[in-house]
């Protein structure tokens, strides 16, 4: 087992590592460690990269992994989040009191759910665990909201945003 | 700051098997040398906690009775492991503070249908189990405890004759929802099994770590 205790930057915030992973990607030097949205929160871990790399991953408390972090390790190992099913709901078109209700009620079937969301314009996006939920969706919400389904990786509010 | 100690989390429905599984891992990584307390989460009732202490503490003498904890939530057990985790990071910043040379916390929460999981502040690995009785269509029933748990658990096979479950329908559809994620069949009430479970938790939260305790005195 490979023992990792640390990071040592992000591909997507730190031009050198980029430009790294460019490099060790095309020479088929990079290995990818496959991590849940969840996962990236814990502080102990043990997975097997892509490579076959038998990683045991011990953070200290407060730190936590993120999409695009690179292990501190000889070899070169990319933290990859996996794509999930994520429902974006967009709202347009609604004079300002029209917008507060339907905010509420949008963050309010939201947050029943307990799912984290990431807001970016008039688009609210949050994870769901299977395509059959966006008819649940479809129904408790008021029409004139858009929804759309896509597989990607998801950032909750908050997060830095990276490119996929 | 004491150190901290690696946690893993059980969870699934009532009645299946939890309490049971904890009574016979413990006993197998005691054998190995690792040293585990116990926190148990229930709404009121702390009845598995006082039955740990009777079984693992007084009549096995394997740990200390104060290193099984029961916690009462008083609400839903599993918000107290998934949303608002503190009155279990409370118990255990005491236990870390009291023995931080124990090598696991165990921590055991019902509730929740198959929604069950634990905030990753509070658990690095999570089990959950399911018992047959409950039916052959459990795994493919879904949901986030079965999906994300990192070892699976179906309990109680011996009844799987006597309820219409199907064994190996119920390791078709966990492999199809969990891909590339461990599932064991076991029964805890005669230990068939356990050792596969003692194993998963030795190697992905304890990293097949040998048993290293200083010397007294």
């Amino acid at each position: 087992m490979l023992a990792i205790s640390s990071v040592v930057g992000n591909i997507f915030s730190n031009w050198r590592l980029a430009e790294k992973y460019r490099r060790q990607k095309a020479a088929g030097r990079c290995e990818r460690l496959f991590v849940s949205r969840m996962e990236l929160e814990r502080l102990r871990l043990r997975r097997r990269t892509d490579g076959g790399t038998d990683v045991g991953l011990v953070l200290e408390p407060g730190r936590r992994l993120h999409h695009g972090d690179v292990l501190a390790a000889a070899r070169f190992i990319v933290v990859e989040q996996l794509r999930e099913k994520v429902l974006s709901i967009s709202i347009k078109n609604h004079d300002a009191e029209k917008m507060v209700g339907l905010a509420a009620l949008i963050g309010h079937t939201i947050g029943n759910r307990h799912r984290p969301i990431a807001v970016d314009r008039g688009t609210i996006s949050f994870p769901i665990l299977d395509k059959s939920e966006v008819e649940t969706f479809r129904k408790l919400l008021p029409a004139g909201v858009r929804l759309k389904l896509k597989e990607q990786v998801f950032l909750p509010a908050g997060e830095v945003h990276t490119h996929e | 700051m004491a150190r901290r100690i690696p946690r893993v989390g059980i969870g699934g429905p009532v009645g299946s098997g939890k309490t049971r599984l904890i009574e016979q891992i413990v006993p197998v990584l005691s054998k190995q040398g690792y040293r585990c307390c116990i926190i148990s989460n229930d709404v009121v009732s702390k009845e598995d906690a006082e039955r740990m202490q009777r079984v693992l503490a007084t009549e096995a003498k394997l740990m200390p009775e104060d290193m099984i904890i029961g916690i009462a939530t008083g609400g839903c057990p599993h918000t107290a492991v998934r949303e608002d985790p503190s009155i279990n990071l409370a118990v255990i910043d005491e236990i870390e503070q009291k023995d931080p040379t124990l090598d696991l916390i165990i921590i055991e929460s019902g509730g929740d249908n198959t929604m069950t999981t634990f905030s990753p502040a509070l658990a690095d690995y999570f089990i959950y189990i399911v018992d047959v009785a409950g039916g052959d269509k459990y795994p493919r029933k879904r949901g986030l405890g079965i999906e994300s748990c990192d070892l699976l658990v179906i309990n109680k096979i011996d009844l799987a004759p006597l309820v219409g479950a199907n064994l190996a329908v119920m390791k078709r559809d966990a492999a199809l929802v969990r891909p590339g994620k461990p599932v064991e069949f076991v029964n805890c009430r005669t230990g068939e099994g356990v050792d596969r479970v003692a194993r998963h938790i030795i190697r992905g939260i304890l990293f097949d770590r040998p048993v290293q305790r200083k010397r007294k005195g």
